[in-house]
């Protein structure tokens, strides 16, 4: 089992990790809404895409992410490349620039390929930002960023303790559960189990052999540890201070404003893009390209 | 010929990472057939680490392990040049399942490996997967049911109903159901209590006797006492030695090796500090010991 899925920490000192995690929280969220934004025709949303690939890329630098393990994230995505093609392929569709036409009522446009590469652009930007946070910020700090953020629902009696509480052992655990899973793997391998051999149901017997005892286990250490929280007072309700407190220095304002900057321009192109007639014109103009 | 030959084995966690952790560092030595070899160390000594490059779980980063025929390491030269010798084919050098059903390990904590509905297909499972046909699977299952102790009454239970200890008898009938003649066991019994851990040590033993090389990971030195033949001690990921236990108790300077000396060798430390005189390093268990101090008498 991959323990780098989702982005190990990695504890260098970068200033992409010394950031305050909220900021990296409200970046990130922010940053994958722009990404998801409409900029108009192909050609717009892929010089924006573009652009955006590069401003991630120099975070991911900047921040010391490995690549390697960001690439491994992809792999997981072949099946929905494949799944999209076949979808895309096969489903009718109206567009302006064809491939093959195999009868009157199917032609193949490139607008079909073009959308499938669009919507795996947007994916793989968003799980590089999800890559930047959880690589550059401590488990505890995103929970911490998280609790900030949601101090405003205690004004509606919402128990924002019990929430972050969750949040928190949720990412506590999972170093725990991918070594547990490990050791199960590890343990079923040496029975002859092979998770890399077979098709869709050898690999579903296979991952059954995983799946059990691990839920077994997580049960087990689940109560395990409600009753040790238990026996040490905690009450969820109780008003609870904090060891550290998380401090928003100057650095950060400097990287909010940045962040601020490039969303706003993001935002404007695309509100232009969607609104303003005769906008790809003047796109066509700056570019020098045609539009598609 | 040995039977089991580690030669320059290095294993790195983390290559290009700030976390990188060196867990084996050049290790060599050879296992024997029918040894019963207990692997000490201090905890992040990397006798974890060592067991796992044994049936191709961990490849080593340098160097090579060498089980019967088999090879296993992760170093691109010793690949290459095996390859280009003519001796391995690069598949065979990738492939462990013949080497799996060769090498049984038993991990900490096994019980937590059952996943079938009974606890007769469960240790069906590892025979089956090796290809071992359904007939002849459950009987080899059923045989070493009883062997660990377990009658006809729990082969249709659900194993999730069985105790700790029984849960753990059952996950060690399923690897030695594969019929390997290597077992290798990670604390196989941490956790249990004093005769939960001994009724395991006997089974130990008495597969080892029906001709099993073992090799058991563990920190208990009465363990290492009372039923290993040969001790290797690892300390800082390195390879210290290979000794009789005997030997290893008798060292004036155990403490560098981290270890906890037995009960019955600090007796004996004991005995020399309160100036008995006469010569008791031979005597290795209780009986002879005290047929020494009678003779005194």
């Amino acid at each position: 089992m991959r323990s780098d899925i989702l982005g190990k920490y990695t504890p260098y000192n970068s200033i992409i990790h010394r950031l305050d995690p909220r900021l990296k929280f409200f970046a990130l969220i922010l940053l994958m809404v722009i990404v998801f934004l409409p900029f108009g025709n192909y050609t717009n949303r892929f010089i924006v895409l573009g652009i955006l690939t590069l401003i991630i890329g120099l975070i991911m630098v900047i921040g010391r992410v490995s690549f390697s393990s960001f690439f491994r994230s992809l792999s997981s995505l072949w099946m929905m490349v494949i799944f999209l093609l076949i979808f895309m392929f096969f489903i009718p569709t109206k567009g302006d620039y064809p491939i093959y036409s195999f009868n009157e009522n199917y032609t193949l446009y490139w607008d079909n390929l073009l959308q499938v590469a669009h919507i795996l652009v947007r994916l793989i930007l968003m799980i590089a930002l999800t890559i930047i946070l959880t690589s550059t910020t401590l488990p505890m700090d995103i929970t911490y960023a998280l609790d900030w953020y949601l101090t405003p629902l205690k004004l509606v009696k919402f128990p924002t303790q019990v929430v972050s509480l969750t949040i928190s052992l949720a990412l506590r655990f999972i170093p725990t559960l991918l070594n547990e899973a490990n050791r199960i793997m590890n343990a079923q391998k040496s029975r002859g189990v092979d998770y890399n051999k077979g098709f869709f149901m050898a690999k579903i017997k296979s991952i059954t052999t995983l799946i059990i005892p691990l839920l077994v286990s997580c049960f087990s250490r689940s109560d395990e540890l409600a009753i040790a929280m238990e026996a040490r007072g905690y009450d969820p309700y109780k008003h609870r201070t904090r060891y550290k407190s998380l401090k928003f220095s100057y650095k950060d304002l400097i990287a909010l404003l940045i962040i601020i900057l490039i969303a706003s321009m993001v935002i404007t192109f695309s509100i232009c893009s969607s609104t303003i007639s005769g906008f790809d014109d003047i796109i066509n103009f700056i570019w020098g390209i045609k539009t598609i | 010929m040995s039977m089991i030959e580690f030669h320059h084995v290095s294993f790195v966690y983390n290559k290009k990472d700030p976390n990188r952790y060196d867990a084996i560092n050049d290790i060599n030595f050879n296992i024997e057939e029918n040894d019963f070899v207990a692997l000490v160390g201090k905890t992040g000594s990397g006798k974890s680490t060592l067991i796992q490059t044994l049936n191709g779980l961990l490849l080593p980063s340098k160097g090579y392990t060498k089980v019967k025929d088999f090879i296993v390491t992760g170093d691109k030269e010793i690949i290459k040049k095996l390859v280009k010798e003519k001796k391995y084919k690069k598949t065979e050098l990738k492939n462990f399942s013949k080497l799996r059903k060769e090498v049984g390990m038993v991990f900490q904590f096994p019980e937590y490996q059952l996943f079938s509905e009974t606890v007769l297909k469960d240790v069906m499972f590892g025979p089956k997967n090796f290809g071992f046909k359904e007939k002849e699977a459950e009987e080899k299952a059923k045989e070493c049911l009883k062997k660990v102790g377990l009658d006809a009454s729990y082969f249709n239970r659900s194993p999730f109903e069985l105790s700790g200890g029984e849960k753990r008898r059952v996950a060690i009938a399923g690897i030695i159901a594969s019929n390997p003649s290597i077992l290798v066991l990670d604390e196989p019994t941490v956790g249990l209590d004093p005769n939960g851990r001994k009724e395991i040590l006997d089974l130990v033993k008495k597969i080892h006797q029906e001709g099993t090389t073992i090799i058991i990971v563990t920190h208990d030195m009465e363990t290492v006492m009372n039923y290993a033949n040969k001790v290797i001690v690892l300390k800082d990921s390195k390879y210290l030695g290979m000794m009789k236990p005997s030997e290893l108790f008798n060292k004036d300077d155990i403490e560098t090796y981290s270890l906890e000396v037995p009960p019955f060798y600090k007796f004996k430390r004991y005995l020399k500090e309160y100036g008995y005189k006469k010569d008791i390093s031979e005597a290795n268990d209780l009986a002879s010991l005290i047929n020494i101090l009678s003779e005194e008498k």
